[in-house]
């Protein structure tokens, strides 16, 4: 079942539908807002990033070798790293967030170039036939995929809960006032009851 | 090995980096006197991971949708590059540095137009006075009519004791005196009548 792609807008953002047509091209006035607005996961944010900032990322990776469609996954990639930083307590940024963004962006175009050097061609002296071979799998990305299987196993309400505390780093009183918990002890059980579920799920293909 | 909600609470507590102290001292030994409970903390340790890895996934999605969604509406800001791929602080600093530099062009061409000091510094010859021509002074083209007369009569009649005076070399001559001074006084007169001032 495929997950709700609106689940993290929340129904205070919402606006009403006789604001929808009038939205401001930026709703964020300065970076402090926008972070923020990032930090908390808002959809609004999203597309500011994506409407101030992507042209920027496909222009650059497009400059350097890439495509439309890798220009726009290392820009995916880069929100979601721009994300975790945000979610560190610790996190302070001395440049804009398009500085910062751009050298995200950066960073990860220049690694998926260095891991994706042309291979050169092999010079060949007899005849050769087309063989499927099968690549030895790593133990931890095996356990990784299977963990993932019984994730998606689980359903959409444990999912939705464990993803939204342990990734998204939501607040216990948030989760339980978006999924319709009684309070946040309530909803604290049912992630241990999620969680041991999963861990005998695991068990049993690991 | 079996654990129950109660452990896999306190395994959580720990992986979130909640316990402390005692608490925290005990759980410790308990993983290395026990090891199915430092198995069951990896293997939660392992859960955590990949539901973050889940939720990465998730928000990748999310942003695709989104992404999507904009560029069919062409909800997206155009790109120039290079309109500032540094820090604003330091554009503003080469803005700056770049109205002071044609501020001072300016200036310097504006000076240059207006002053030829900087000829000197060059040694540079004057272009007004390189092709000077001095004019013509403006003269009366008609000749002055001059009465020479009294100077010929002058002269003239003045020949003759001048001659006698050098001649006799004598110059306390009475004659002498009185032939030079009437001449002088009538070459002046004739100079101020040549001149045209009475």
């Amino acid at each position: 079942m495929v997950f709700r792609a609106q689940w993290k807008i929340k129904s205070s953002e919402r606006l009403p539908f006789s604001k929808m047509g009038t939205l401001p091209w930026t709703m964020y006035k300065n970076d402090a807002e926008l972070i923020a607005g990032l930090k908390s996961g808002t959809h609004a944010a999203y597309e500011q990033l994506y409407r101030e900032y992507f042209n920027m990322v496909k222009y650059l990776v497009m400059q350097n070798s890439g495509t439309a469609a890798q220009a726009s996954d290392t820009f995916q990639d880069g929100i979601v790293v721009l994300f975790e930083k945000v979610q560190d307590p610790d996190f302070s940024i001395k440049a804009s967030v398009k500085t910062y963004l751009y050298s995200i962006c950066r960073n990860l175009w220049l690694k998926h170039l260095r891991d994706h050097k042309p291979t050169r061609e092999l010079k060949d002296f007899e005849a050769s036939v087309e063989v499927e071979m099968e690549q030895p799998e790593d133990p931890t990305e095996k356990q990784q995929r299977i963990i993932n299987e019984c994730l998606n196993k689980l359903g959409d309400p444990c999912k939705k809960l464990l993803t939204q505390f342990y990734y998204f780093r939501e607040s216990m009183t948030s989760i339980a006032s978006d999924m319709g918990y009684t309070n946040a002890d309530n909803a604290k059980n049912q992630k241990y009851r999620c969680l041991k579920r999963l861990r005998e799920m695991a068990l049993a293909l690991i | 090995m079996e654990l129950n909600e109660q452990d896999i609470a306190l395994i959580d507590r720990y992986l979130q980096n909640e316990l402390s102290g005692n608490e925290l001292k005990v759980f410790n030994q308990r993983m290395q006197s026990d090891p199915a409970f430092a198995d069951a903390v990896a293997l939660q340790q392992e859960l955590i991971s990949s539901i973050q890895h889940a939720g990465r996934q998730h928000l990748k999605e999310e942003l695709s949708g989104i992404g999507q969604a904009m560029v069919a509406r062409g909800d997206l800001k155009e790109y120039t590059p290079g309109e500032g791929g540094e820090s604003s602080q330091g554009n503003n600093i080469w803005l700056w540095v770049k109205v002071i530099i044609i501020l001072g062009l300016i200036g310097f061409g504006s000076w240059a137009w207006l002053s030829d000091a900087w000829m000197d510094w060059f040694d540079v010859e004057r272009p007004e006075y390189q092709h000077y021509e001095i004019p013509p002074i403006e003269t009366d083209s008609t000749p002055v009519e001059t009465d020479t007369t009294a100077i010929d009569a002058v002269k003239e009649a003045d020949i003759a004791p001048i001659d006698t005076f050098y001649e006799s070399d004598s110059m306390d001559s009475p004659a002498a005196s009185n032939a030079q001074g009437p001449a002088i006084f009538d070459l002046n007169e004739a100079t101020h009548f040549e001149s045209g001032v009475q």
